[in-house]
């Protein structure tokens, strides 16, 4: 007897269906599981037969075959437990299988028959509903997530007796609803502000500019001015999440196994800072079966490294493509799996292996060979995507015992907000959305400059010995300014304060 | 013909000038060296055995048509100490370089020169006055004399060439090598106004206990030399001593009790230098006869907004950051930050580590 049984698999951010088909035959009592099945999965007619067995059902003494179609691609994870389950069940006539046809099953079995979490249901739900599936039957642990997807009815299950007699219309079970509208309507608080930070006007001014283009930033300055401080604030200036920007990073947080116990939707933009010890395929992602890396889960967020020249070269050199691209692709024998990481690089790093170079010279013991292969350890590709540079000095008592407040990030970010608009209306036509993405052909479009603003430009290059690939970068930056300034033409003034963001440009 | 036999025992580096100027003594010239026998040598006792082999083997291995021809395609000179070219000053310190490799041109010695030496790692303060005092004599015709080592060896011929002059740079190593690579582009520079000079056989890497023979040919081209931040073990400090030695006059810069950078400039100062306080203090060295040439030379007086004055007016020699300059006006840092720029650009101030800025002198 064959049943067959809705479930689903992940290729990269994706879902796709997957049907489990279970046929029941006379012959030596056994279960095999074909279609390219992972060590879990193949571990999982163990769980499946006790699981059955302590709910109270029978096994039949019959060879079991369990197909997971389709056939050539790899599956892996123990979210087939439940699927396999049901079609036993099915098979041995505790179902009817036509019940279930447009449903779908995700979950893993304990050995008494109750039902845990799995990774990466979000973007499973997604898949289901689109291909025309009218119930999702999710464990109650992956509920909440699941039932972010409207049109599609959600069922958390306790356990497979539970789904049993549910479906043979012995119980009632509520479906699980969310209010999305009320998830985004609500307040976003963020557990830092800029509010708190005292002194470093000029960074915070950096970090302002920085978040109305999305400008990738590098922080230079000793140890204690508060760098690391400054880029947490940098989530609560940034726009809100929209829902479709929501929606693609909580499907990588779900993929990442992140989502367990979290809630629902992720609705705030998310601040990864890997430690530097990280790995190549931990930041851009990778493993045998590709899995988000760091700069994916700082997708439209953003991924902080903390002094950068302590990571391993090669990692830095892997953060050229995303970005470059805004997404990573991943070869692997079974296909390419592309992640998006559009995400915003925020670096700090010591001016010297020691930190107080430059400041405090009693205290630097670094010999200049020493500092130069420290300045060196970031390579000038990686450096040419880093548009701004800035330096925060050393905080002095007298800025900590100040009795100023400083500005909100609620304020500040009334202006990014108002300057991301003013880019999404300018670049309506185009494929970009920030100044950032400016290519050279675009800024020689949209940054036009009158004829004193060059001249300001030339003599900088001339007297302040900037290098040539400062000019497009001050452009693009004399852009956003402008852009926050909310005046069309780039002024004198936009210029010489975009100036000043090039520190490393300049010789000192 | 005299010169290459000069070239031979200076390019022969298993015995110190010292000895070879025994040698010659001894011998009682050059030309009796090169046609001295292995015995000969061995019986003056002033060598070894080995450091005897060595010196014939030397002898035997010295193919002095290709080492004229490699210098001629390179535009390299040899002058030694019998050479009429060579400078005298230099022949007036105790064992002097045999010879001497010149790239580029050297400047007469009708030009006054004056040795900038100092650290390698500089503070604000040692950039800012290096530079001052390195523009403002080479306004006035004076050759610099430097290492080109970093820091203020570098900021010392940079702001001399800016500012027209003519420089020398006396290398620790061949003067056909860069040393330090990245001061690549200073080199090609120092070649065109002035020369790069060094007793060292073409092709000779740097070596760390080369460069305190180099430093002694720094004292003694120089009238002046000028001490600029140095710590208190340094080869600046070795430079100074060695120009004592010769009777130069020593100037230090003094500098911050509490700066370590310094702490080898307010020693020498302390045993009877010359402090130097401005740069007239130099030029009196030098018997300039009135310093009022320099005037023409003052900064003109640039028009200023009134932005622009009110910012400039915050700013001294003691580095003031952005924040400090928003917080004392009572305006944005944005605002500052621009006005900066435009000061920038007028060269009115400088930019220093840490979003701080300085006056410019």
């Amino acid at each position: 007897m064959l049943s067959k049984i809705n479930s689903s698999g992940l290729m990269g951010i994706d879902g796709y269906k997957v049907l489990v088909e279970v046929d029941l035959s006379a012959g030596i009592p056994a279960i095999d599981i074909v279609g390219l099945p992972d060590s879990a999965v193949k571990e999982s007619k163990e769980r499946v037969k006790s699981a059955i067995k302590n709910s109270g059902f029978n096994i039949p003494a019959k060879k079991i075959v369990i197909n997971l179609a389709p056939a050539n691609t790899k599956k892996e994870g123990p979210a087939y437990d439940f699927p396999i389950a049901m079609g036993i069940l099915c098979g041995n006539s505790y179902l009817k299988n036509e019940d279930i046809l447009e449903d779908m099953f995700i979950g893993e079995l304990s050995l008494d028959g109750s039902l845990r979490g799995v990774d990466g249901v979000l973007p499973m739900v997604f898949q289901a509903k689109k291909d025309g599936i009218k119930r999702c039957f999710v464990p109650e642990d992956n509920a909440i997530e699941a039932s972010l997807v409207e049109g599609i009815e959600i069922y958390a299950i306790k356990s497979i007796g539970q789904c049993v007699a549910f479906i043979n219309g012995e119980i009632k079970i509520e479906k699980v609803i969310t209010d999305l509208n009320e998830i985004f309507s609500s307040k976003k608080n963020y557990e830092f502000d800029f509010a708190d930070v005292k002194g470093q006007e000029n960074v915070k001014r950096a970090l302002e500019i920085a978040a109305a283009g999305l400008h990738n930033v590098l922080m230079i300055g000793p140890p204690g001015s508060g760098k690391t401080m400054m880029a947490k604030r940098l989530p609560s200036i940034l726009p809100d999440l929209s829902f479709e920007e929501s929606i693609e990073l909580t499907k990588i947080y779900s993929i990442a196994g992140l989502m367990k116990n979290k809630g629902s939707l992720i609705t705030t933009r998310a601040f990864r800072a890997p430690h530097h010890t990280i790995s190549g395929s931990a930041m851009v992602g990778g493993g045998r079966i590709p899995m988000p890396g760091e700069v994916s889960l700082a997708h439209n967020s953003i991924l902080f490294l903390d002094e950068i020249p302590e990571f391993k070269r090669s990692v830095l050199e892997e953060l050229r493509q995303p970005l470059e691209d805004g997404k990573v692709s991943i070869a692997r024998v079974n296909g390419n799996m592309t992640f998006p990481s559009d995400f915003m690089l925020v670096a700090s790093m010591n001016p010297c292996p020691c930190g107080y170079y430059g400041y405090d010279e009693n205290r630097c013991e670094c010999s200049r060979h020493q500092i130069q292969r420290y300045m060196g350890k970031i390579s000038g590709p990686l450096l040419d995507r880093i548009d701004i540079q800035v330096e925060a000095g050393p905080l002095e008592y007298k800025d900590l015992s100040k009795n100023i407040t400083s500005e909100s990030s609620e304020e500040i970010k009334k202006r990014v907000i108002i300057a991301h608009q003013i880019q999404k209306e300018r670049f309506k036509k185009d494929k970009i959305h920030f100044n950032s993405q400016l290519s050279s052909a675009q800024i020689e479009k949209y940054c036009k400059l009158g004829k004193e603003e060059m001249d300001i430009l030339k003599s900088a290059f001339d007297s302040l010995n900037f290098s040539a690939r400062a000019y497009h970068k001050i452009l693009k930056l004399g852009r956003t300014i402008a852009d926050l300034d909310q005046s069309e033409k780039i002024e004198m003034k936009h210029i010489a304060e975009a100036i000043q963001l090039r520190n490393l440009d300049r010789s000192f | 013909m005299v010169d290459i036999y000069y070239m031979w025992l200076n390019n022969f580096m298993g015995i110190s000038v010292e000895v070879k100027h025994k040698l010659i003594e001894y011998f009682g010239g050059i030309k009796e060296i090169w046609e001295a026998s292995y015995d000969d040598i061995v019986e003056s006792e002033i060598i070894s055995y080995e450091r005897a082999e060595q010196l014939i083997i030397s002898r035997l291995n010295f193919k002095y048509e290709r080492e004229i021809e490699f210098l001629e395609e390179n535009g390299i000179k040899f002058i030694s100490l019998e050479n009429c070219e060579y400078p005298k000053s230099l022949k007036e310190i105790s064992s002097p370089p045999l010879g001497i490799y010149i790239k580029g041109k050297l400047p007469k010695e009708d030009f006054n020169f004056v040795s900038i030496v100092g650290s390698r790692k500089v503070t604000n303060y040692g950039s800012l006055i290096c530079e001052d005092i390195s523009s403002k004599i080479a306004r006035k015709g004076v050759v610099v004399v430097s290492g080109m080592a970093y820091g203020i060896d570098s900021i010392a011929h940079r702001s001399c060439l800016e500012n027209g002059g003519k420089t020398i740079a006396v290398l620790g190593c061949g003067v056909d090598v860069c040393y330090p690579r990245s001061n690549e582009s200073l080199y090609r520079k120092i070649l065109e106004n002035g020369c790069v000079i060094s007793e060292f056989p073409i092709g000779q890497r740097p070596e760390r206990h080369l460069f305190p023979i180099r430093n002694r040919i720094i004292a003694g081209l120089s009238k002046v030399i000028v001490v600029i931040e140095a710590g208190k073990k340094s080869g600046t400090l070795i430079t100074a001593k060695k120009a004592i030695e010769y009777d130069k006059v020593v100037m230090a810069v003094p500098g911050n009790l509490t700066s370590k950078n310094s702490e080898g400039c307010n020693l020498l100062i302390k045993n009877g230098s010359k402090c130097l306080t401005c740069v007239e203090d130099v030029f009196e060295e030098l018997d300039f006869k009135e310093s009022s040439q320099l005037k023409n030379y003052e900064k003109e007086i640039i028009p200023l907004a009134e932005k622009e004055k009110i910012v400039y007016s915050c700013i001294s020699y003691e580095p003031i950051s952005f924040d400090e300059i928003a917080l004392k006006l009572d305006i944005s840092v944005r605002e500052v930050m621009s006005i900066i720029t435009f000061l920038e650009l007028k060269q009115l101030i400088k930019k220093v580590s840490g979003q701080k800025v300085i006056k410019n002198l």
